[in-house]
C-alpha cells in the first residue's frame, strides 16, 4: 500500500494547492476589480457633483455679494444638498458644516490618509485611489475633496460609498472557493482512490501470488489479459511459476526415486553388514578351528566384495539419475556392427556355460539412433541375466529389428508374480541363489533407467521353464 | 545332551554365522536356506529345542512356518530385518517367543536363546566340564566328587562363562550379565571374581585372559 499512499497523497496535495491557489487568486482579483470599478464610477460622479457644486457656489457668490453670511451659508448648504442629496458631509475650514449621512467621519484622519497618498498637496486634493475605511462593521469607500483658496472660502467634502455588500460578497465567494476546493479534492480523491485501486489491484494480486508461490503453492495464476505493462508482468509471472513448478516436480520425482533407492540401499546394506560384523566378532571372541576361521574370513571377504560391487552399481545408477539427459549423447549406430561388439564383450561370460549366442539383424543395414555406451551396458546386462538363467550348452538369441532389440534365452524363466517387480532396484527373484552368483539386484533397474533416458520401453515376457525374452521397444 | 537348534535363514553368510557361533558354545545346529525346504525336512525330523527363523524367506515365509514349527512344539525366535512395530507385534502375537532385529549381536542372540530354552525347561540340569559338575538346580559345584563352595556372585560369574563357552567375554559384558543392568562401577571387580573361580576350581588354564577383551572359558566340546 506504500506506493498507493504515496501517489494518492501527492496528487491530492497538488490538486489542493493548485485549485486553492487559482480560486483564491481569482476571488481576490475579482474583489479588487469590483472595488476599482465602483471607485472609478463613484469618483466620476463625485467629480461631476463637485463641478456642479462649484458652479452653484459661483452663482451664489455672484448673487449674494452683499447678503448676510448666514443666508449665504444656508444657500450653500441648500446647494450642497441639491447636489449631494444627503450622501456627503460638508466641512468648512475643518468644521462640519452639514452632515446628511448617518455617520460621523473623522476629517483629520481622512486628511492624513489622503496626505499620505498625495505627498504634500494641499490644494485641490482629489484622490482617485480607493480609500477604504471600516466603521461600525460597515465598509466604506471614502471620497474626499478639499479646496483651499486664500480668496474664497475653504471647504472639504467627504462622501462615501457603502461597499459592505461587495466585501461580504467577496467573503462569500472566498468561502465558496474554499468549499469548492474541498469538494474538488474530495471528488478527485474519490476518483483517484478508485482508479489507483484498479491499477494497483494486479500488483496486489501479484504480491499475494508471489507469497503463495513462496509458500509452495505453484498452482496460482495471476490475471494477464490486456496489453498493459502490469499484464505483461503477470504473464511473465505465470510463465515463471509454470517453469518453477515443472522444475520442482522434476526435482521431487528424482528426489523420491533417489529416496526409494536410498531406502532399499540401506536395507540392502544391513545384511552384509550383519554378516561382516558377526564374523569379525566371532573371529575375535570365539575359539574356532582353523578351518572355521578360514570360512569366516571367506565370508567377510565375499560380503565386502558384494558391498563394493553394490557401491559401483549404485554410483552408476545415481549417476544416471543425476545427470539424466545431460550426458546422454545419441548417435546413429550401424546395428550389425553394434551387435558384433556386444558379442565380443560377452564371449567370456558365454564360455563359462558353453552357451552359443545367435545374432540376427533384420534388415542387415539397420541403423538406429541411441547412446552406444549406455545401450551396450544395457544389452550386456540382459545377456548376463540370460546366462545366469540358462543351463549349460543352451543358446541365447540377440535380435535387432526395426521395432525392437531383444535378448531371448531358453532358461528357467521368471515366475509371473515377480515379472512386474524385476526392474525395481534390489528386487531379486531368487535371493539366496542370486547372491551366491554375485548379483546385487540392480541390473534391470539400470537397464530400465537407460531405456527411460532414450524414451524406449522395456518389455519382459517369460514362461516358467521355457525362457525369457527381454525387449527394448524403440 | 546337546540342544538342537534349527536355523532358517536365506542368507548363506548369516546362516553360517549363526550355526558357527551356536556350535562354538555347544549347541547342535541344522540350517536351512529356504522356507519350503525347511518345512518339508522338519516334518520328518522335528527334534529341535528352538528355531531361529527369518521372516522374509524364499518359499514359505516366517509367518507361515511359525504354526508348523509350533505344531511340533518347537519354540520360535524371529530373526529379521523388519524393524517396524506391526511386524514385531504380528510375530509375537502369532506365538513367537522372541523377536530379534538385524543387525544383531551374537551375544544377544545367545542370551535370548538361552532364556527361551530356560522357559521350556530344556536347559540342562547338570553341566559337566571335564571333572567339574555344576548342578543348576541346587547350585552345587563339585570337582572330582568333592563339593567346592562358591559365593553366590562367584557362582553367577561361573555360570556366565559356562553358558558362553569358547567365547571371549568383555568385563563389561560379564558385569552386565551379573547385575542385569548397566553397571557403571569398576570393571576390575570381575578380575577378583575370575581370580577366585580359577583358584577354587584350579581353572588357571581353562579361563584364559584375552588381551584387550576379557576372558574366555575354553572347553573342548
Amino acid at each position: 500500500m506504500k506506493l498507493f499512499t504515496k501517489i494518492f497523497l501527492q496528487v491530492i496535495c497538488v490538486v489542493l494547492l493548485l485549485s486553492s491557489g487559482i480560486f483564491f487568486y481569482t476571488t481576490y482579483r475579482w474583489k479588487n476589480q469590483s472595488i476599482q470599478n465602483i471607485n472609478s464610477y463613484e469618483n466620476s460622479r463625485f467629480q461631476t457633483n463637485i463641478s456642479k457644486f462649484e458652479n452653484m457656489l459661483m452663482r451664489i457668490k455672484s448673487k449674494t455679494q452683499d447678503t448676510d453670511d448666514k443666508i449665504r451659508e444656508k444657500m450653500i448648504i441648500y446647494a450642497f444638498r441639491q447636489v449631494f442629496h444627503d450622501s456627503a458631509v460638508l466641512y468648512q475650514d475643518g468644521k462640519e458644516q452639514y452632515n446628511g449621512t448617518k455617520y460621523e467621519f473623522d476629517l483629520q484622519n481622512i486628511r492624513n490618509l489622503t496626505k499620505n497618498k498625495h505627498d504634500g498637496f494641499e490644494n485641490d486634493i482629489y484622490c482617485d485611489k480607493p480609500l477604504i475605511s471600516k466603521t461600525n462593521g460597515n465598509v466604506f469607500l471614502l471620497f474626499y475633496f478639499s479646496r483651499y483658496s486664500s480668496t474664497d472660502m475653504n471647504y472639504q467634502i467627504v462622501t462615501y460609498k457603502d461597499i459592505t455588500g461587495v466585501q461580504k460578497q467577496s467573503q462569500t465567494l472566498f468561502y465558496q472557493a474554499g468549499g469548492f476546493t474541498l469538494f474538488l479534492v474530495l471528488f478527485v480523491g474519490f476518483f483517484l482512490f478508485l482508479t489507483l485501486r484498479k491499477i494497483m489491484e494486479p500488483l496486489t494480486r501479484l504480491k499475494e501470488a508471489a507469497v503463495s508461490v513462496a509458500n509452495g503453492n505453484y498452482e496460482i495464476k495471476v490475471p494477464s489479459e490486456g496489453k498493459t505493462e502490469l499484464a505483461q508482468v503477470g504473464k511473465s509471472f505465470n510463465l515463471m511459476t509454470g517453469k518453477v513448478r515443472e522444475q520442482i516436480e522434476k526435482l521431487s520425482s528424482v528426489n523420491k526415486a533417489q529416496r526409494q533407492l536410498l531406502g532399499s540401499l540401506a536395507h540392502e546394506l544391513k545384511t552384509p553388514m550383519t554378516a561382516i560384523i558377526g564374523y569379525a566378532d566371532t573371529l575375535l571372541t570365539v575359539r574356532l578351528s582353523p578351518k572355521r576361521q578360514e570360512i569366516a574370513l571367506d565370508y567377510i571377504r565375499n560380503e565386502c566384495r558384494r558391498l563394493s560391487r553394490l557401491s559401483v552399481k549404485m554410483l552408476e545408477l545415481t549417476g544416471l539419475y543425476e545427470t539424466g539427459e545431460a550426458e546422454f549423447v545419441p548417435v546413429e549406430v550401424q546395428m550389425n556392427q553394434f551387435l558384433e561388439d556386444v558379442k565380443k564383450l560377452v564371449t567370456y561370460r558365454l564360455q563359462e556355460k558353453k552357451i552359443c549366442l545367435e545374432i540376427h539383424c533384420n534388415p542387415e543395414e539397420l541403423r538406429k539412433t541411441f547412446d552406444p555406451d549406455l545401450m551396450m551396458s544395457a544389452v550386456t546386462n540382459f545377456i548376463d541375466n540370460a546366462v545366469k538363467a540358462s543351463d549349460e550348452n543352451s543358446k541365447i538369441v540377440l535380435e535387432a529389428t526395426q521395432n525392437h532389440l531383444s535378448v531371448q534365452d531358453y532358461g528357467k524363466g521368471i515366475p509371473e508374480e515377480d515379472l512386474k517387480r524385476v526392474t525395481e532396484a534390489f528386487y531379486m527373484v531368487d535371493k539366496s541363489r542370486s547372491r551366491v552368483k554375485g548379483s546385487v539386484g540392480l541390473g534391470l533397474a539400470l537397464c530400465q533407467k537407460i531405456a527411460d533416458i532414450h524414451g524406449f520401453q522395456l518389455e519382459i515376457t517369460s514362461h516358467l521353464g521355457k525362457g525369457t525374452i527381454v525387449s527394448v521397444l524403440w | 545332551m546337546k540342544a538342537r537348534i534349527l536355523v532358517i535363514e536365506d542368507e548363506m553368510a548369516i546362516n553360517d554365522l549363526l550355526c558357527m557361533n551356536l556350535e562354538a558354545v555347544g549347541y547342535e545346529t541344522v540350517g536351512y536356506l529356504d522356507g519350503n525346504d525347511a518345512s518339508e525336512r522338519v516334518a520328518q525330523d522335528h527334534e529341535f529345542q528352538c528355531a531361529l527363523v527369518d521372516i522374509m524367506l524364499p518359499g514359505k515365509d516366517g509367518y507361515t512356518l511359525l504354526p508348523e514349527l509350533k505344531k511340533f512344539g518347537i519354540p520360535v525366535i524371529f530373526l529379521t530385518a523388519k524393524a517396524d512395530v506391526t511386524s514385531k507385534v504380528k510375530g509375537l502375537k502369532d506365538g513367537a517367543e522372541d523377536y530379534i532385529v538385524k543387525p544383531f549381536e551374537m551375544l544377544e542372540v545367545m542370551v535370548r536363546l538361552e532364556k527361551v530354552l530356560d522357559r521350556y525347561g530344556t536347559a540342562p540340569k547338570q553341566i559337566q566340564i571335564d571333572d567339574v559338575i555344576i548342578d543348576t538346580v541346587s547350585h552345587i559345584v563339585t570337582k572330582n566328587g568333592e563339593e567346592i563352595y562358591l559365593k553366590p556372585m562367584e557362582y553367577n560369574c561361573l555360570m556366565v562363562f559356562v553358558k558362553n563357552p569358547n567365547k571371549a567375554l568383555t568385563r563389561s559384558q560379564i558385569l552386565q550379565e551379573l547385575w542385569k543392568e548397566e553397571f557403571c562401577g569398576e570393571t576390575r571387580t570381575v578380575d577378583a571374581h575370575v581370580g577366585r573361580i580359577r583358584k577354587k576350581l584350579s581353572w588357571q588354564d581353562k579361563i584364559k585372559t584375552i588381551p584387550r577383551i576379557g576372558y574366555r572359558l575354553e572347553v573342548d566340546l
